[in-house]
């Protein structure tokens, strides 16, 4: 059986480095960009099974990229699961409203993010 | 100015006197009276000429040359200088008609005092009216003295020519001086000169522009000061409408219709000149189916009056200058506020590798590792997750004094919320070996609140408690009603305030004792409590003793069975 895979968009190395390494741990394979648009590319030629989003991105939101991936219909049905480091109230609310499926806190911490890319790669 | 006649109801209009419709034809007082002696005086001449036929001649000639300036002050308006021109005709025709009667011995003689009556009407040129009487008299005599006048007109015409003169002399003098409507403002009495002065005065300096307006909007007059309203050059040219702007001269039109209709109106437009503002304007129907208008500049608006304008500026300028300073306040705050929850992210931006990192190290993901190492990861770790703690503090206050936290409240039972924040502060207490005891109701204490800010009322109460209790100590919360308000209370064992600390506490980022009885933290956790608890309506309280520990408590309106206890 192929390895699922997760498109990572992070622009902070580390991040993007912790991330990388927790997936792989678990046998999954990552896909990873720093660009929201890119993003919308790989997600295009690769058709990823979960993609975590940081919301702030340098040069689009990652809210405007979710918003494009679910109104394209061949990229609606891959789950995405937001990652940022705004904590504010209504944060949460924002980003679902948003299109993401899930939402993850920044610091993170690794069992809650294990379990929740579990939740959506079985 | 007519206020008392136009605001007369229709039936109750008193009909005009015959000298008041006359002046009605006339276009002043002056031309009016000149047309009353002119028509009275033609008329005696008819008169004769009917009753003596050809034996008239002389009689209907003199009082015809006396009613000719009569005629042409009507037809004439003087003005100014031009008035001395009508008062030397009036002096040649009192000598023509005086002479041609029988000069100084004559029935006319009398009309030498014409002149002096004229001058009366003619706005008060009381001496050169003397003069003029003088002038005619002493023409007369010498015309008698000549012998270039003609006969006498003698016998029962002479008589009658006699009274005729003296009739219209003092009929004229009566016209001036029962100030008939329309011969009154130029009817001076030797006194009411000064008096009339001043009314000229009031007319040209009301503080309102007033204006007597036809329905189509052009203008017969204009008094006042036309900077408070539409100059004069716009009203004199082409009327009222064409100093409004377009868009609101429907309105006003629309208004002049009104006050035919119901004797008054009132609009509010703007003037098109000479620069746009906002107008007020009154209108009231007058008895001769015109209309009396007053303009004003609209309240709270620039206006061309200095003073008024001055007022007008520095209040303006004292609510900017209070506008300014208000939004720099503001500004500052909010500049503040983003700074902090740009540093927030900014600073959980690194936090999230190290938390992270830390995280998979001291939990052994990828493999074992010396256990020591996996105790540093354990401290790595729990330093990140108190700065992060720190971070969010800052956040809130932040957030607080920025007046931007809102509390989210909701219906729950208090017990459930003081659970979850002890049980996360179970594990520090073990490690403080510090007892940790919760006296909780039996019963559900349901309270209208925001459960997170309840939440980190109690977790940062019992985080400070837990840090200033030494080994043994007992730290005790408790959660009651009392009245209508809920009371939370977290008392320690612990090492106590000084008094001269406890003022301090409370305030952001201050922290009791020295140096090193200090202990990690901003100084925000009471701060946070405080304004917490102020956001609820409520307020948090200190109780300390050196040495033997310390109690606070914080009272909170929010109980939401409270109406039910009550009843």
């Amino acid at each position: 059986m192929m390895a699922k895979k997760v498109l990572i968009v992070e622009d902070n190395e580390l991040n993007m480095k912790l991330f990388h390494d927790l997936l792989d741990a678990q046998g999954y394979e990552t896909l990873q960009t720093r660009e929201g648009l890119q993003a919308l590319a790989l997600a295009r030629q690769h058709r990823p099974d979960l993609i975590l989003m940081d919301i702030q991105l340098p040069e689009i939101s990652g809210l405007e990229v979710t918003k494009w991936l679910k109104e394209d219909d061949d990229l609606s049905h891959i789950p995405v699961v937001a990652v940022t480091a705004f904590a504010m109230k209504g944060d949460e609310e924002r980003i679902r409203e948003g299109g993401c499926e899930a939402y993850i806190s920044k610091p993170i911490s690794v069992s809650t993010f294990l379990d929740t890319v579990r939740r959506f790669l079985g | 100015m007519t206020d008392s006649a136009t605001s007369l109801p229709a039936g109750d209009r008193p009909q005009p006197s015959g000298a008041a419709r006359l002046a009605l034809f006339a276009a002043s007082p002056q031309q009016a009276w000149h047309a009353a002696w002119a028509l009275a005086v033609a008329a005696a001449a008819a008169l004769f000429m009917i009753v003596f036929g050809g034996a008239s001649g002389a009689s209907a000639g003199a009082l015809l040359a006396g009613a000719a300036p009569g005629l042409i002050g009507w037809v004439w308006r003087a003005e100014g200088k031009a008035r001395l021109g009508l008062l030397a005709i009036w002096t040649v025709a009192a000598v023509a008609a005086g002479a041609t009667a029988g000069g100084p011995a004559g029935p006319l003689a009398s009309w030498t005092l014409a002149p002096l009556l004229a001058s009366g009407a003619l706005g008060g040129l009381w001496a050169e009216g003397a003069a003029a009487t003088g002038a005619a008299a002493l023409a007369l005599i010498l015309f008698a003295a000549l012998r270039v006048a003609p006969p006498p007109v003698a016998g029962v015409q002479a008589a009658l020519l006699g009274c005729t003169g003296i009739v219209a002399l003092v009929a004229g003098a009566a016209g001036l001086s029962l100030r008939l409507p329309g011969l009154a403002s130029r009817a001076p009495g030797a006194e009411a000169a000064p008096a009339l002065a001043g009314f000229e005065i009031l007319l040209q300096q009301l503080p309102v522009q007033a204006l007597v307006l036809h329905r189509d909007g052009t203008a017969d007059a204009a008094f006042g000061d036309e900077t408070l309203g539409v100059p004069e050059s716009v009203l004199a040219a082409e009327g009222l409408l064409p100093g409004v702007l377009p868009e609101d001269q429907g309105r006003v039109r629309a208004c002049l219709g009104e006050c035919l209709d119901h004797g008054h109106a009132a609009c509010t437009f703007r003037s098109a000149s000479p620069h746009v503002r906002t107008l007020r304007a009154e209108f009231r129907r007058m008895s001769d189916g015109r209309i009396a208008a007053a303009l004003r500049p609209a309240p709270v608006e620039t206006s061309a009056d200095p003073e008024l304008r001055a007022r007008t500026l520095q209040a303006e300028a004292e609510r900017d200058a209070a506008l300014k300073d208000r939004d720099r306040a503001e500004a500052a705050t909010r500049a503040r506020a983003r700074f902090l929850a740009n540093m927030s992210h900014e600073l959980r931006t690194p936090l999230n590798a190290i938390m992270g990192f830390s995280d998979i190290m001291r939990t052994q993901l990828f493999g074992p590792m010396p256990e020591r190492y996996a105790d540093y990861a354990q401290l790595i770790h729990e330093s990140g997750a108190h700065l992060l703690d720190l971070v969010n503090d800052v956040l809130d206050m932040s957030k607080i004094e920025a007046e931007r936290f809102t509390l989210s409240r909701e219906v729950f039972d208090l017990r459930d919320a003081v659970g979850a924040a002890l049980r996360l502060m179970r594990l520090q207490a073990e490690d403080a070996r510090v007892q940790l005891r919760t006296v909780l109701p039996p019963d559900p204490l349901t309270v209208d609140a925001d459960r997170r800010a309840v939440k980190q009322i109690v977790l940062n109460l019992v985080s400070n408690a837990l840090k200033f209790t030494p080994e043994g100590g007992v730290v005790t919360v408790s959660v009651a009603r009392s009245g209508a308000d809920l009371v939370i209370g977290v008392a320690d064992t612990g090492v106590g305030i000084a008094p001269e600390d406890l003022r301090r506490l409370g305030r952001p980022f201050e922290q009791a004792g020295d140096a090193p009885q200090r202990v990690q933290g901003a100084g925000l956790g009471l701060s946070l409590v405080r304004a917490m608890a102020a956001l609820h309506g409520g307020t948090m309280t200190l109780e300390s003793q050196l040495g033997e520990g310390t109690a606070v408590t914080v009272r909170l309106p929010v109980l939401a069975e409270a109406g039910e206890a009550a009843a």
